[in-house]
């Protein structure tokens, strides 16, 4: 960078790209290291200055290579690879050295048979002009502070120079809006259609991922690429005007209609719901105010718009789904306890037509372990168990679909999304392999879809290395019947998809069973967590928009970008390798007393008083 | 006083109806007949019980639990009973009276869930608070019919989710302070 532009943008960070030390988004005090976590960073900052100067490489250019993602995995799995799984590269290697820098596990182009469909993409509509941020202020705050690509230093705070905030920008929304998503998804990371979702707020044209935009979002990049990489669904809610248990809210016929309106010209692919999302408008009637009337799917809300969805679906041919958050309970801000998962099982059971993926599978903080057992799990509580219970209470979990001569089964119309979910487990292969595990078990190796939840996270690509690496035990292959753990072929996970031999005859139980005698990697459950199952149901042929992909414009941009691409020293080097956020207590303080935000007063109200 | 008679009339009911019914293929059962279910608690529940003898359940939470920036950790209150029964002819559905039903909130709920030794489950339903003093009753139909021979369980309880305090920089009040509920589970039906 010429010196003359070095006081006005910050220095790249030096950070490792696998940072696993706490991190606060600025809403609480980050909790102290553990001993684990000093490890692994310790581990990881010796193995980079070994190896950075073997290459010949600064810090801050290393830190950008696929080799330093590779250190990153192989620290993490030192210190935690443990009982039930370990961090080493797929292909089937017991690999863990991190001086095996042949590895492509972490390269940005993808694995064989890999096509990445991101379930969860976050931006936001960052014109200064958007109406939510004039009408609605208090969510920016929100985003601010809890997203880490939002928030960081914020202008002056540095030396007393302009260094911009989050991801560099000098209005700090920017850094979640449609360049850095942009950047992220498909320059920085190996994902390859990326399905931007809606958050939550009604009318649309106060949301802050408003309709129009997000189509003009999707629009920009499928035009640049001319491939389909990037689809929108659009928020709705059934509750706004909430007047009380047992009464119509005010505008559910309105927002109803909203939805018939845009499905067809807006090219909706499905629906995002937040039960959680409660009203403001005359929520405060009989003391029922926002943190207290969100809606269940089984009441009288949520069948009345599972069966708006389904009339849309019926009448203008849009997709039958519904995706809807579950789990983080952002108590305070949502009616968290709608926020379980209980009623899935419900509503998924009855409406059988309908196909509903579950963001978050329900996780909320939880210890991950084995499934806990039908008589230990409160449904109402949330949690990836919770979940997993509401299935088995309605009879709608994978193991009461297992088709005969096979092991493992699939739920019929519920999936489970694992946005935040993975990132908060996957410093851990033990409850990472846990988390996966179950959810095959008792969800079914085909319905977990692939969601990163960044851009709030920042670039997704940390989460896919370490899901490209994950490898079970002996143990937990034992435990959970996954005896070639995610290398199993995801129609019978009993059968090696990276063994040739699984595919030498016609399997007597799978039809279309490959008889070519090849490995089939596109075929795995990993690669189907990552992109396929969610490819399979909206109805991307992967190979098709891959083939289109290799030639598209994001593409050409990202080849001209990569440095040595392909090899350990494969370097993204704009890459922003940077988790914003005050990561130690002094660093919150010092945060929070320079943003002047000590002061409890200035802290924020929701939109309309939330 | 009412709903104690209403209570007493109703296990006076069940008895008489089980003592009509075939043995081992009683269609009513009431408190006596139950037997104790599952629970949850966690340190933060005051109370989490069930009375197979009276049929009665409560639950009573105190919602502390300090939440994080987005997760609210904990085991919230549950208590259950359970109606035995065993199969003998076709069994399409479910239904559970109730009275002197006080539910604090929304998400307190009475929770039904039917499931067969062989068939697995058949399905769930929930009815939700807020109740005060209130009678009736949950009607679950079953997915299929257990098949003779298995012994059909139903689960009938309270629960609800952990809650916790808000973030307190977030200014909004979160989960109540104390939330919880009771009722009495006058009959559960099996027809």
């Amino acid at each position: 960078m010429a010196e003359k532009y070095k006081k006005y943008y910050p220095d790249p960070s030096e950070t490792p790209p696998i940072d696993i030390m706490p991190a606060s988004n600025g809403e609480f005090m980050p909790p102290d290291p553990t001993p684990e976590q000093r490890k692994i960073m310790a581990l990881q900052n010796e193995k980079i200055e070994e190896v950075r100067r073997k290459f010949g490489m600064s810090r801050r250019q290393f830190v950008r290579t696929a080799a330093a993602y590779g250190i990153g995995v192989w620290a993490v799995d030192q210190v935690t690879g443990g009982k039930w799984g370990n961090y080493a590269f797929a292909q089937n290697t017991k690999t863990t050295k991190a001086c095996d820098l042949e590895n492509p596990g972490a390269q940005l182009a993808n694995m064989p048979g890999e096509f990445i469909l991101d379930t969860q993409g976050h931006a936001l509509d960052s014109d200064i002009n958007a109406k939510w941020r004039t009408q609605e202020p208090g969510f920016m705050q929100f985003l601010l502070l809890w997203t880490s690509q939002g928030m960081g230093d914020y202008p002056g705070y540095n030396e007393g120079g302009i260094r911009g905030t989050g991801a560099g920008e000098i209005d700090p929304v920017e850094n979640l809006g449609r360049y850095h998503y942009f950047k992220e998804i498909f320059l920085d990371s190996s994902e390859t259609v990326n399905l931007l979702t809606a958050l939550p707020k009604l009318p649309d044209e106060v949301n802050i991922t408003p309709m129009k935009w997000a189509a003009e979002t999707r629009d920009m990049i499928n035009n640049m690429t001319q491939s389909e990489r990037c689809f929108v669904h659009a928020f709705s809610q059934p509750n706004r005007g909430f007047q009380g248990h047992g009464k119509v809210p005010a505008y559910q016929q309105e927002d109803f209609d909203w939805m018939s309106s845009i499905a067809g010209p807006l090219d909706v692919r499905g629906w995002k719901l937040y039960c959680g999302w409660g009203d403001p408008g005359l929520g405060a009637i009989g003391g029922e105010g926002p943190s207290h009337n969100g809606w269940w799917f089984d009441d009288e809300n949520g069948m009345a718009i599972v069966e708006h969805i389904r009339r849309i679906h019926q009448k203008l041919n849009r997709p039958a789904v519904i995706c809807t958050h579950k789990g983080l309970a952002f108590n305070g801000t949502f009616d968290s306890a709608k926020f379980s998962p209980r009623d899935m099982g419900i509503i998924g059971s009855q409406f059988p037509d309908i196909t509903f993926f579950t963001y978050h599978s329900g996780y909320d903080g939880e210890h991950m372990k084995a499934y806990a057992g039908d008589d230990n799990v409160n449904s109402s509580n949330r949690g990836v168990d919770c979940f997993i219970k509401s299935l088995r209470e309605n009879g709608i979990d994978a193991t009461r679909f297992i088709p005969k001569g096979l092991q493992h089964g699939n739920s019929p119309n519920m999936f489970a999304e694992i946005g935040t979910t993975w990132w908060a487990n996957m410093s851990d292969a033990d409850r990472a392999t846990h988390l996966l595990g179950k959810l095959i078990t008792y969800v079914g190796p085909r319905r977990i879809v692939w969601g990163s939840d960044c851009i709030w996270y920042g670039n997704p690509q940390p989460q896919i290395v370490l899901l490209r690496a994950l490898q079970f035990s002996d143990q937990a292959k034992e435990f959970y019947n996954l005896p070639y753990g995610l290398d199993g072929d995801r129609w019978d996970p009993t059968k090696n998809a990276l063994d040739g031999s699984s595919y030498m005859a016609a399997h007597p139980n799978v039809s279309g069973w490959p008889t070519d005698g090849k490995a089939h990697p596109e075929r795995t459950i990993r690669n189907g967590i990552l992109g396929r199952n969610a490819a399979e149901f909206y109805g991307l042929d992967p190979d098709a928009v891959r083939n289109a992909m290799s030639c598209d414009e994001v593409q050409k941009i990202r080849d001209a970008y990569i440095l040595n691409p392909g090899t350990p020293k494969e370097t993204a080097p704009s890459a922003s390798n940077h988790i914003n956020g005050p990561r130690t207590r002094a660093e919150f303080l010092k945060f929070r007393k320079e943003e002047n935000t000590l002061d409890p007063n200035r802290f924020v109200r929701f939109p309309n008083g939330r | 006083m009412k709903g104690k008679l209403a209570v007493l009339a109703a296990a006076t009911l069940s008895v008489v109806a089980v003592s009509v019914a075939p043995a081992g293929a009683a269609s009513s059962y009431g408190p006596g007949q139950y037997k104790k279910g599952p629970q949850n608690a966690d340190p933060s529940v005051i109370t989490a019980e069930a009375d197979p003898a009276t049929g009665k359940v409560t639950i009573l939470q105190r919602n502390t639990r300090q939440a994080a920036a987005v997760n609210c950790v904990g085991d919230g209150p549950r208590a259950t009973l359970l109606a035995l029964h065993d199969v003998t002819e076709e069994v399409t559905s479910v239904t559970v009276d109730y009275a002197e039903a006080y539910l604090s909130d929304n998400e307190i709920i009475i929770h039904v869930l039917a499931k067969g030794d062989k068939s697995g489950a058949l399905g769930a339903r929930s009815t939700f608070g807020p109740m005060v003093n209130e009678s009736g009753s949950v009607t679950l139909p079953l997915r299929s019919s257990p098949q003779p021979g298995e012994v059909l369980t139903v689960q009938v309880g309270l629960q609800t989710g952990a809650g916790c305090l808000p973030h307190p920089q977030l200014g909004l009040d979160g989960s109540r302070f104390v939330n919880g509920g009771q009722a009495v589970f006058t009959a559960v039906k099996v027809g």
